[in-house]
């Protein structure tokens, strides 16, 4: 157990004593406010194009999705209209016919 | 001026750019990020062990940091909060990595080019630990390094990574034991 603590302590002081010698090693300067503000307005020029495309985009399904439904509920409309007008018509005929079954059987009854 | 009055004035400095950069100040936003450019390439070069990776994930960081600073509630350090960014990102890069290379194959991590040359002719060594710490899995690497080196709790740890402390724990403690059964074998 003792030796382990000590073989972790021996690795843990030599990784520090690298990561020591690797800061030393970087030679990377700070960019430029310049560059770094560019970096960032270019960012949001590209933010900005990626919410117009995807407003767009999201705009087009809507319309097409609205459009879909109110020629859906036209439609529904027009066949309720038709079924209506037929029934208006039909619906007479059919009583008729009925009526003239009915009064047949009646004679068939008497004779 | 002593060495606490001079972090005192840093850190009140650091407080007016973040407030100026949540009000859409680009500048102070650019001030901010300067201030702490250094610290946060060390912690990556660290990580990657690459200038130019180093640069690209800072530079990355700081675009994340600008889309998310008004989420930035100064409970942690400014630097920690951009640690805990470049984190994830780094991890993320390393997942994309492993999609699009073979996934068998672990992404390991060594010493650029370039760091190696400079590292030669400044007579520079390094220790066999080292690689194999780089040969670890980033889940082991990122946790030692900011526990060992940072001097970060675990607490914090897992609040930066977004983990339990418990993990944090067993992370840092099997990634030495790895690293300490590699030391068992150059021995032998």
């Amino acid at each position: 157990m003792m030796n382990d603590n000590n073989q972790s302590e021996k690795i843990i002081k030599n990784l520090q004593e690298d990561w020591n010698q690797l800061e030393k090693l970087s030679t990377s300067e700070e960019p430029s406010a310049l560059f770094l503000k560019d970096n960032l307005q270019h960012y949001q020029s590209r933010k900005k194009k990626a919410f117009y495309r995807e407003l767009k985009l999201f705009m087009i399904t809507a319309i097409f999705l609205l459009s879909c439904l109110s020629i859906l509920a036209f439609q529904t409309l027009y066949i309720i209209a038709i079924i209506e007008v037929a029934s208006i018509i039909v619906a007479p005929i059919v009583y008729f016919m009925l009526m003239r079954k009915q009064e047949g059987k009646i004679f068939d009854d008497r004779n | 001026m002593n060495r606490k009055g001079g972090i005192k004035l840093i850190l009140e400095n650091e407080k007016k750019l973040i407030i100026l950069a949540k009000k859409g100040n680009e500048d102070a936003f650019v001030n901010l990020f300067q201030l702490h450019y250094s610290f946060l390439y060390k912690y990556l070069l660290k990580l990657t062990l690459n200038e130019e990776t180093s640069s690209d994930l800072a530079q990355e960081t700081m675009l994340i940091c600008y889309e998310k600073l008004n989420s930035f509630n100064g409970d942690s350090k400014f630097s920690t909060w951009l640690i805990a960014i470049a984190s994830r990102l780094y991890i993320d890069q390393l997942r994309k990595q492993k999609r699009e290379t073979n996934w068998i194959n672990q992404t390991k991590v060594a010493l650029s080019r370039q760091l190696t040359w400079k590292a030669k002719s400044q007579g520079i060594e390094w220790s066999d630990t080292f690689t194999d710490f780089n040969n670890l899995e980033a889940e082991f690497r990122i946790p030692i390094l900011l526990r060992h080196y940072y001097g970060y709790t675990y607490e914090e740890i897992g609040e930066l990574l977004q983990i339990r402390p418990g993990t944090v724990k067993s992370r840092v403690h099997n990634g030495i034991k790895k690293l300490r059964k590699e030391w068992t074998f150059h021995d032998e």
